[in-house]
């Protein structure tokens, strides 16, 4: 379970400050498909972030599972964005000179774990469809590849939660459907995903859609 | 993050990159190799001139002109003829000079010499047989000049070891004739090799004559005051710890016998060997600090390579920190990967340095120089003191880098460039 209470959000471009969420109040719950929509620059990708641990609030609370995660020091929210959280970025940000195992493999090294390491970066890249090709690197595979050995690097770890950002947003029509396929698929299984998507037949095959405007949440407010 | 995972991970990452890596240890390579280079040869300069300075017995004080009111080594001149064989005779008496058990006079000059077809030109020293034992020589072959040789003037030669095989390669010059300035002598003893070069003069390439055949038959050269000249003075007194009173005596002597008023400079310098050995040291250890300098500067530019090349590549990898820092690495995950790197980078480049350093040793070591060859000596605390300074300097110009990459907040990073 997420609860964000009241989240702000100012950048500061010198003099200027730009306030890109303006109080945001949202709560996750678990096993749901929640799809953020909005106008570009309203603040998708600022919420996000911050849902996935990768950028503090400038105000506000974000609980997960009752603990205010603003009381944790980096390192503690480092370990909660490799074991509870996957995050899919639109520009797959994949290592370049590693192989999609070793890409897969890494949130796992980073946890510690010692054992069965490449079996199971091996089992998860079998699961998005890249059994056979492992040892391949970035710039051997196609977009909706490396698109799907960076969703199995998210869920190497079993993650709690699934964060995409316009994943299908730099992909061709079909690659982009095989992608949503399996959040789709990840979402039946029970695991609780949150995408950000420009597309209307996305958003409408979510279960719950959100709009961003102007770095508040307008509609689907929960 | 287990430190095995770390390893792998820097080392993958210097495999991945293999230009920047063998050019970011060459910094290191180059700046040791000449730590190691350049200090051998200061040490090898110092180890050959202290064995020739010790071979010489502490017990012998040397006695050399001085041009009056001048000191340190500036002032000794061998031009100024002020010290004569009698001088020399004066200082042999037990009763003005105490515990002295030898005085050898040496006139020395450069002359032709020629056996048969060959021909070298070499140091002529004129001498009498306490010189052997002040000097610390002893015969290979045949004698050394005997105090008849010296009461006769007699015609006869002993050669250093260098100068024997010169003009007789590998035969035997005993009972050989030679040339020297013209006149034919017989050798009737050939010295036994010391080794080592004093300034690039070797002790073993001489002929040694009788000093009265010396200045009677070759060079003759007199004081102001109408006696033979001669170039130095060597006393043996008995033990090292009779050297300070003898020098002491000698300067009575010899201030006596110059008739220098009491306010008048010596003429003349007294040197213990110890003292020779304490001044060449201090300059040879100059040297060796220079060298050590020079080489240090080049290791630090070294460093400043690693830390140049480290800072580009945090810079140039930030969003590689970021997909690290987004997947779950931690401060420190981040932090001993780029220390990882560089350490090994400086580790492999020590290594590799050393031996390109022991191998420059080697190349300086066949260079010669003046007729001389360079001893070099390669010592285990140098190579100790260069590692040391090569992984330090890679670790502290690893540690600036690696912290600002460490520091990076993680959507920053990803968003970089
Ligand atoms: N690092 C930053 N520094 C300054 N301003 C920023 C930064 N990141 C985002 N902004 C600003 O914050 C606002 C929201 O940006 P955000 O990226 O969240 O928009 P978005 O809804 O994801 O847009 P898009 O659909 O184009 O991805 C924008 O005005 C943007 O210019
Ligand atoms: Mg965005």
């Amino acid at each position: 379970m997420i609860e964000l209470e009241n989240i702000t959000k100012v950048y500061h471009m010198g003099k200027v400050a730009v306030n890109a969420l303006r109080g945001v109040s949202l709560a996750i719950a678990e096993g749901e498909m929640l799809a953020i929509i909005g106008a570009s620059g309203s603040g998708k990708s600022t919420l996000l972030n911050i849902i996935g641990l990768l950028d503090r609030p400038t105000s506000g609370r974000y609980l997960f599972n009752g603990e205010d995660t603003g009381r944790l020091n980096d390192n503690q929210l480092a370990e909660l964005r490799n074991r509870k959280y996957g995050f899919v970025f639109q520009n797959f940000n994949l290592l370049p000179r590693a192989t999609a195992l070793a890409n897969v493999e890494l949130p796992l090294i980073y946890s510690g774990r010692t054992s069965r390491r490449r079996e199971r970066a091996q089992e998860v890249l079998a699961q998005v469809g890249l059994a056979g090709r492992a040892d391949h690197k970035p710039s051997e595979m196609s977009g909706g590849e490396q698109q799907r050995v960076a969703i199995a690097r998210a869920l190497v770890n079993d993650p709690w939660l699934v964060l995409a950002d316009e994943p299908t947003g730099n992909l061709d029509t079909k690659s982009g459907a095989g992608i949503m396929d399996i959040f789709y698929r990840l979402h039946r299984g029970g695991k609780t995903i949150v995408l950000i998507t420009h597309e209307p037949d996305i958003a409408a095959q979510a279960q719950r859609t959100i709009r961003i405007q102007d770095g508040r949440v307008v509609a689907g407010e929960v | 993050m287990r430190f095995k995972d770390s390893l792998t991970t820097a080392l993958r990452s210097l495999t991945a990159n293999k230009l920047r890596s063998a050019l970011t240890m060459l910094g290191i390579i180059i700046g040791v190799a000449a730590v190691i280079g350049l200090m051998s040869i200061g040490r090898g300069v110092e180890a050959s001139i202290t064995s020739t300075l010790e071979g010489l017995g502490s017990n012998a004080i040397y006695v050399i002109p001085q041009t009056p009111g001048s000191t340190g080594f500036g002032g000794l001149t061998g031009s100024v003829p002020t010290l004569s064989v009698d001088d020399a005779e004066a200082l042999a008496d037990p009763s003005r000079v105490r515990a002295v058990v030898d005085v050898a006079p040496v006139g020395s000059s450069y002359a032709d010499v020629i056996a048969g077809s060959e021909s070298v030109t070499t140091t002529i020293t004129g001498t009498n047989p306490a010189y052997m034992g002040a000097m610390g020589y002893s015969m290979a072959a045949g004698q050394f000049i005997s105090e008849r040789n010296v009461r006769h003037r007699d015609l006869v030669a002993v050669l250093g070891d260098k100068t024997a095989q010169d003009l007789f390669g590998g035969a035997d010059p005993v009972g050989e004739k030679i040339k020297i300035s013209g006149r034919r002598f017989t050798v009737v003893g050939v010295l036994e090799a010391k080794g080592g070069a004093m300034m690039g003069i070797s002790q073993d390439e001489m002929v040694l004559v009788p000093i009265t055949t010396f200045h009677a038959r070759l060079f003759t050269q007199l004081t102001s005051s109408g006696e033979d000249a001669v170039q130095s003075i060597v006393v043996e007194v008995t033990s090292a710890g009779a050297v300070n009173g003898a020098i002491l005596d000698i300067e009575d002597v010899l201030r006596d016998r110059h008739h220098l008023a009491a306010d008048d400079d010596d003429d003349f310098a007294v040197i213990s060997q110890e003292q020779i050995l304490s001044s060449v040291q201090q300059i040879t250890g100059m040297l060796t600090l220079l060298l050590g300098a020079i080489a240090g500067i080049s290791l630090l530019v070294g460093g400043i390579g690693i830390m140049n090349i480290m800072l580009v590549s945090v810079t140039e990898r930030t969003r590689e920190i970021g997909i690290r820092k987004a997947v779950g690495a931690k401060r420190r995950d981040i932090l001993s990967q780029f220390l990882l790197e560089s350490a090994v980078i400086s580790l492999v480049g020590s290594a590799v340095g050393v031996a390109a350093g022991m191998i420059m040793a080697r190349l300086f070591s066949r260079l010669s120089i003046g007729g001389g060859t360079m001893t070099t000596v390669v010592s285990p605390d140098i190579i100790v003191l260069a590692i040391s300074v090569a992984i330090f300097i890679g670790l502290v110009s690893g540690i600036y880098p690696a912290l600002r990459a460490a520091r990076l907040n993680p959507i920053d990073a990803l968003h970089y460039g």
